[in-house]
C-alpha cells in the first residue's frame, strides 16, 4: 500500500508555491497546515526562511547542494538529490525513530524554494568537493 | 603545586597524631562512636545530660575570662614582631579581622604544632557551641529558622574567609597562608554539611549533636583555659556580612523570532489554535449544544482503515450519509459515501483513540487537501474531533475486546525528492476547500471564528488578458497568469531583417531573422500576439492548445486603425466560437455574443528571458474557443465580395516568375505565383465569368519557410497550402501573417475539395479584352508583321549549348568550343524573334509576342535559307497558336497594344501543341 504523506507534503508545496507566485502572500491555512503537518519544526523552519539562512551552492559539474546556518550558528548540508541532512536531528527523528518526514532544515530549503529566498552561490568543483568532504570527516 | 600537596599531606599527618595525645583517656572516643551507632542506649543518655549540665556552670564565670583575653593578647605581642604592624594596619579596619587574622598569625609564626593543632581544634569545638547554644535557646516552631540561620553564617563564613583572602592579597603575604586558609574553609563547610543532615534527619540526633558540643567544650576548658576571650569574640563574627550578601537570580533569555516573519505569524496562529484546542476539549459538551441547530461544516466519517506515518495516524474513511443533522454537510464535501483520506496527529490519536469501524465526527476548521494524482481528498487540521458513541456498554466492550495494539507502520523513502509544481510549471489548478462556521453569540465561538478563516477559491491563472495587462502595466507579469487559447502560429520577420539574410541560413529549419509568433486569445475575446524565441516546428504544436502565458512582457499596444493586418486576422476569428466571459463575472454572457463587436486593440507581448513560460494546459475549457482556418476552393473565393478579408484554401502552382533557380535569388522582394484547382479548371457547373487561374501575390513581409521555397525553385508543379491569405480586387495577396505550407497527401485525401490532381492539362483563358496584366492566357492569330529590331541569331555549341563559340581564321572559319575543347562542325542557331499577330479576339489591337525556340523553330521551318537567313515575307501570313502566354503588359495610348511572353507551364503536360 502506498504512503500518503509524500503526496500531502508535495501537494501542499505545490499550492503554496501557487500562492506565492500569485500574491507574493502565505494564506494563514496554509501555515497551519504546515504546522500540523510538522509540529514545532514548521516554526522553527519558517524562521531559517526568514532570516535567509539557506544557500545553495552549485558548482559547474552541476553538483548542486544547499547550506543551511542552523539556529545554533552552525551550518548544515543538505543533499539536492535526496532527503539528507547532516544534523543530529535528521540522524535521530528521521533514520532512528521515524517520528518526522524531515529535519527542520531540509523543510527549510523547501520553503526557501517556495518563498524564492534561496541565496545562490556558485563555487568551483574542487570547493564543492572540499564540502562534501568536510561533512565526510565530520561524520567519522 | 607540589607545596600545596605537600602540606595539605602533612596538615592531615599532624591532626591525625593530634587526636591521641589531645584524647588521653578513651572514654571521648568510646562515647562518640556510642553516640552515632547506638541511638536508644540509656545510659549513655543519662551521662550526656550529667555532662551538659557541668559544660552550663562552667561558663558562668565572666571575670575569669576577662583575664584571660589580656593574657592572650600579651602572648601575641610578645611571640611575634612582625605581626605586631599586621595588626596595626588591621586594626583601623575593625576589631573583627583583627581578631581572626591573629589567630591565623599564630598559627604561622608559632613553630610550635601542638599549639597550632589545639587552635584548630578549638575552632572546630566553637562551631559546635554555637549550634547547641541556639538549639537551646528555640522552640520546636522555630526548628527550621534554626536551619536558615545556619545556612545564613554558613554564607557570612564564606564571604569572611573570601575577604580574609583578598586582605592578605592586598598585603602581599606568602602563599603557604593563603593555602591554609582555604584548607580551612573547605573543613568547615564539611562540617556544616554533617550538622544540616543531622539537623534535617531527626531530633534524637540533635541531641546527640548536642552531647558532642558539651563534651567538646569541657576538653576545650579543660586543655586551654586562657583561649576562653577569643571564643566569646568569634560568636559575633557571622552576623554582620549577613546583611550585605547579594542575591541575583538569574534569567534565561528566550529565543525570538523575527519580528513580520512567517515564524511569528506560525507562532501567533499556533498559540490561537492551542487556546481553542484546549478550550474545545474542555467544553465538549457546550460546543455541542452550542452547534446543535446548525451543523454545518462538521465532517462525520467511518474509519475503514488505519496506519502510522512517521507521527501522523492516517484513517481511510468513509464520508457517512448519515441523519439529518449532518445532511447540511453535504455541501461542503463533494459527495456522500465518497473517501477520505483524514490525517490525525499523534497527540489528537492518542485522545481519540479511534479504531476501524468507528465513526468519527470531525468539527471545523478542517481543511481538505485535493491532490490531483491520488484517488480521494485528504482532510487536514482535525484537532476538533470527537468519536460518536452510541452506547457506553459497547464502548468498554470496544475496549476489551480492542487493547492498545500497535498501528501498521509505513516507512517513506528518503530517496524522493519533493517536486513542487509551481516552480517547475504550472500544476493544474488545485482547490483548497475550508469550511467554517459563521455563528455568533457566544464568547467562545468568536474567538473560535478568529481562529479560523476561509480559503478563497484562488487560481493561479486569470481569465482577462486586459486586467492582467492593466494592473501590471509596461513591466513583466511577476506572478499572475492568463489563460488563453492559441488561435494561429506564424512566422514574422525581425525588425532587422531582410530577405537576403534568409539565403544564408538554407540549411536550418527557420530562417534566419524571423520570429515565431502566437496569436492568443483569452476567455473574455482579448487577443495577443506573442513573439516568441523557440523554433517554428515547436511553437506550431502549440496552434489551438489552451495555454498559460506567465512572466510576459508588453512591446506594444495597437489599434485597428494602425495596424490592420492583425486586426484582418482577428476578424476572421470573430464571432467567438463559445460564449465570452466578462471581467468580473463568473457566468458568461450569452445575450451579448450576436451584438458584440470585435476587439478595438490587441496587445504585442513577448516573453521574459528568465520569467517567460508558456505551458499547455489539459483539460482546460477555454480550447473550445479555437477557430481553425476555414479551408475553401477558389471558385467559392472567387465568387465572394469580401474584399479585405483572410481566405484560406489549397491550390497548384502552375506558373511562377520570377523563375527561383535557386535559393539565392530569395533577394527578389516579389513572388507571382499563378494558381488553380480544380473548382476552376472543371468545364461543367462554371461560371463562365470565372477564370481559369488566378494570381497570388506573395509579399516580401510573407514569411517562407525552406520547404516552401525548395518546392518553388523546382520545375515540377506543386501544390500548397495558402493559409489566412488577403483577398484583394482580382488576386489573392500572401501579406504579414499569411503561412504556406506544403500539402501532405493525408491532408488532400481528406479534404475532396482540394484535390491536387488536376484533370488532364491545364486549360488557360482566351486572350480578349478583359484579360489583365500580370495574368496568362492562351493566344491563337496570324503573323502580320516582325519585330526586326529585335530579331537575331548566334550560333551555340550543338553539345554543351555553349554560345559563345571562338572562329579561328586557321580553321577556315571553323567553330571552336572553349567548355568542349573541340571544333563545332555543325553548330546550332539560336534566333531571338518577336513577331505580331492578328487575333480575331482582339482586332484594332497590335499583339506582339515574344516567342519560345520552339515556336521559333516550327515558324521559320520552310522560310531559312542555306546560310540561315530568311526573308520577311516568308512568314507572314503564317498561323500561329495556340500559345500560352504570360501578359506583360497592356496599354490603351497612344495605340493600343498588347505585349505577351510565350511560357511554358510547370505541368509537363501543361504545353498545348501546335495544330
Amino acid at each position: 500500500m502506498a504512503v500518503v504523506l509524500p503526496a500531502v507534503v508535495e501537494e501542499l508545496l505545490s499550492e503554496m508555491a501557487a500562492a506565492v507566485q500569485e500574491s507574493a502572500r502565505i494564506p494563514d491555512e496554509y501555515l497551519l497546515s504546515l504546522k500540523f503537518l510538522f509540529g514545532s519544526s514548521a516554526t522553527q523552519a519558517l524562521d531559517l526562511v526568514d532570516r535567509q539562512s539557506i544557500t545553495l551552492i552549485s558548482s559547474p559539474s552541476g553538483r548542486r547542494v544547499y547550506q543551511v546556518l542552523g539556529s545554533s550558528s552552525k551550518t548544515y548540508t543538505c543533499l539536492a538529490s535526496c532527503h539528507y541532512c547532516s544534523c543530529p536531528a535528521f540522524a535521530f527523528s528521521v533514520l532512528r525513530k521515524s517520528d518526522s518526514i524531515l529535519c527542520k532544515h531540509l523543510l527549510a530549503v523547501y520553503l526557501s524554494q517556495v518563498m524564492r529566498t534561496c541565496q545562490q552561490l556558485s563555487v568551483s568543483d574542487k570547493q564543492l568537493t572540499d564540502i562534501l568532504l568536510m561533512e565526510k570527516k565530520q561524520e567519522a | 603545586m607540589p607545596r600545596g600537596s605537600r602540606a595539605r599531606g602533612s596538615k592531615r599527618k599532624r591532626s591525625w597524631n593530634t587526636e591521641c595525645p589531645s584524647f588521653p583517656g578513651e572514654r571521648p572516643l568510646q562515647v562518640r562512636r556510642a553516640g552515632l551507632r547506638t541511638a536508644g542506649a540509656a545510659a549513655s543518655l543519662s551521662e550526656a545530660w550529667l555532662r551538659c549540665g557541668e559544660g552550663f556552670q562552667n561558663t558562668s564565670g565572666n571575670p575569669s575570662l576577662t583575664a584571660e583575653e589580656k593574657t592572650i593578647t600579651e602572648k601575641h605581642l610578645e611571640l611575634c614582631p612582625r605581626p605586631k604592624q599586621e595588626t596595626t594596619t588591621s586594626k583601623s579596619t575593625s576589631g573583627l579581622t583583627d581578631i581572626t587574622w591573629s589567630s591565623s598569625g599564630s598559627d604561622l609564626s608559632d613553630e610550635d604544632k601542638t599549639l597550632s593543632q589545639l587552635q584548630r581544634d578549638e575552632l572546630q569545638f566553637i562551631d559546635w557551641e554555637i549550634d547547641s547554644d541556639r538549639a537551646e535557646a528555640s522552640d520546636c516552631d522555630e526548628f527550621e529558622d534554626d536551619e536558615g540561620a545556619v545556612e545564613i553564617s554558613d554564607c557570612a563564613s564564606c564571604a569572611s574567609n573570601q575577604s580574609l583572602t583578598s586582605d592578605e592579597k592586598l598585603s602581599e603575604l606568602p602563599k603557604p597562608s593563603s593555602i591554609e586558609i582555604l584548607e580551612y574553609s573547605s573543613d568547615s563547610e564539611k562540617e556544616d554539611d554533617l550538622e544540616n543532615v543531622l539537623l534535617i534527619d531527626s531530633e534524637s540526633p540533635h541531641k546527640y549533636h548536642v552531647q558532642f558540643a558539651s563534651d567538646a567544650r569541657q576538653i576545650m576548658e579543660r586543655l586551654i583555659d586562657p583561649r576562653t576571650k577569643s571564643t566569646e569574640t568569634i560568636l559575633h563574627t557571622p552576623q554582620k556580612p549577613t546583611a550585605k550578601f547579594p542575591r541575583t537570580p538569574e534569567n534565561s533569555a528566550k529565543k525570538k523570532l523575527l519580528r513580520g516573519g512567517l515564524a511569528e505569524r506560525l507562532n501567533g496562529l499556533q498559540n490561537r489554535e492551542r487556546s481553542a484546542i484546549s478550550l474545545w476539549r474542555h467544553q465538549c459538551i457546550s460546543y455541542q449544544k452550542t452547534l446543535s441547530g446548525r451543523k454545518s461544516g462538521v465532517l462525520t466519517v467511518k474509519i475503514l482503515e488505519l496506519h502510522e506515518e512517521c507521527a501522523m495516524q492516517v484513517a481511510m474513511c468513509e464520508q457517512l450519509l448519515g441523519s439529518p443533522a449532518t445532511s447540511s454537510s453535504q455541501s461542503v464535501a463533494p459527495r456522500p459515501g465518497a473517501g477520505l483520506k483524514v490525517l490525525f496527529t499523534k497527540e489528537t490519536a492518542g485522545y481519540l483513540r479511534g479504531r476501524p469501524q468507528d465513526t468519527v465526527r470531525i468539527f471545523p476548521p478542517w481543511q481538505k487537501l485535493i491532490i490531483p494524482s491520488g484517488s480521494c481528498p485528504v482532510i487536514l487540521n482535525t484537532y476538533f474531533c470527537e468519536k460518536v458513541v452510541a452506547k457506553e456498554d459497547s464502548e468498554k466492550t470496544c475496549e476489551v475486546y480492542c487493547p492498545d495494539i500497535p498501528l501498521p507502520r509505513r516507512s517513506i523513502s528518503l530517496a524522493q525528492m519533493f517536486v513542487i509544481k509551481g516552480l517547475t510549471n504550472n500544476s493544474p489548478e488545485i482547490q483548497v476547500v475550508c469550511s467554517g462556521v459563521a455563528t455568533t453569540g457566544t464568547a467562545w465561538t468568536h474567538g473560535h471564528k478568529e481562529a479560523k478563516q476561509r480559503i478563497p477559491t484562488s487560481t493561479p491563472l486569470r481569465d482577462s488578458l486586459l486586467d492582467v495587462v492593466e494592473s501590471q502595466g509596461a513591466a513583466s507579469w511577476p506572478g499572475a497568469g492568463v489563460r488563453v487559447v492559441v488561435q494561429r502560429v506564424y512566422s514574422l520577420p525581425s525588425r532587422d531583417s531582410t530577405r537576403g539574410q534568409q539565403g544564408a541560413s538554407s540549411g536550418h529549419t527557420d530562417p534566419a531573422g524571423t520570429r515565431a509568433c502566437l496569436l492568443v486569445q483569452d476567455a473574455c475575446g482579448m487577443f495577443g500576439e506573442v513573439h516568441l524565441e523557440f523554433t517554428m516546428s515547436k511553437a506550431r504544436q502549440l496552434e489551438g492548445k489552451s495555454c498559460s502565458l506567465v512572466g510576459m512582457k508588453v512591446l506594444q499596444k495597437v489599434t485597428r486603425g494602425r495596424t490592420a493586418g492583425i486586426f484582418s486576422l482577428i476578424d476572421t476569428l470573430w464571432p467567438p466560437a463559445i460564449p465570452l466571459k466578462t471581467p468580473g463575472r463568473d457566468q458568461p454572457c450569452e445575450e451579448i455574443k450576436t451584438h458584440l463587436p470585435p476587439p478595438a486593440l490587441c496587445y504585442i507581448l513577448t516573453a521574459h528571458p528568465n520569467l517567460g513560460q508558456i505551458d499547455i494546459i489539459d483539460e482546460d475549457p477555454i480550447y473550445k474557443l479555437y477557430q481553425p482556418p476555414v479551408t475553401r476552393c477558389l471558385r467559392d473565393i472567387l465568387q465572394m465580395n469580401d474584399l479585405g478579408t483572410r481566405c484560406s484554401f489549397y491550390a497548384t502552382v502552375i506558373y511562377q516568375k520570377p523563375q527561383l533557380k535557386s535559393l539565392l535569388l530569395l533577394e527578389q522582394r516579389e513572388i507571382w505565383l499563378l494558381v488553380t484547382d480544380v473548382t476552376l479548371q472543371t468545364k461543367e457547373e462554371r461560371d463562365p465569368r470565372l477564370p481559369k487561374t488566378l494570381l497570388v501575390y506573395v509579399a516580401p513581409l510573407c514569411v517562407l519557410g525552406s520547404e516552401v521555397l525548395e518546392a518553388l525553385a523546382g520545375a515540377a508543379p506543386h501544390s500548397l497550402f495558402f493559409k489566412d491569405a488577403l483577398r484583394d480586387q482580382g488576386r489573392i495577396v500572401c501579406a504579414e501573417r499569411t503561412v504556406l505550407l506544403l500539402q501532405k497527401p493525408l491532408l488532400s485525401v481528406v479534404s475532396g475539395a482540394s484535390s491536387c490532381e488536376l484533370p488532364g492539362p491545364v486549360m488557360l483563358d482566351s486572350l480578349d479584352s478583359a484579360t489583365p496584366v500580370n495574368s496568362i492566357c492562351s493566344v491563337q492569330g496570324t503573323v502580320v508583321g516582325v519585330d526586326e529590331s529585335t530579331a537575331f541569331s548566334w550560333p551555340v555549341c550543338d553539345m554543351c549549348g555553349n554560345g559563345r563559340l571562338e572562329q579561328r581564321p586557321e580553321d577556315r572559319g571553323a567553330f571552336s568550343c572553349g567548355d568542349c575543347s573541340r571544333v563545332v562542325t555543325s553548330p546550332v542557331l539560336k534566333r531571338h524573334l518577336q513577331v505580331f499577330l492578328d487575333c480575331r479576339s482582339r482586332p484594332q489591337c497590335r499583339v506582339k509576342v515574344k516567342l519560345l525556340q520552339r515556336s521559333i523553330s516550327s515558324l521559320l521551318r520552310f522560310a531559312a535559307g542555306e546560310d540561315g537567313s530568311y526573308e520577311v515575307k516568308s512568314v507572314l501570313g503564317k498561323e500561329v497558336g495556340l500559345l500560352n502566354c504570360f501578359v506583360q503588359s497592356v496599354t490603351a495610348h497612344p495605340t493600343s497594344c498588347i505585349g505577351l511572353e510565350e511560357i511554358e507551364l510547370l505541368s509537363a503536360g501543361g504545353a498545348s501543341a501546335e495544330h
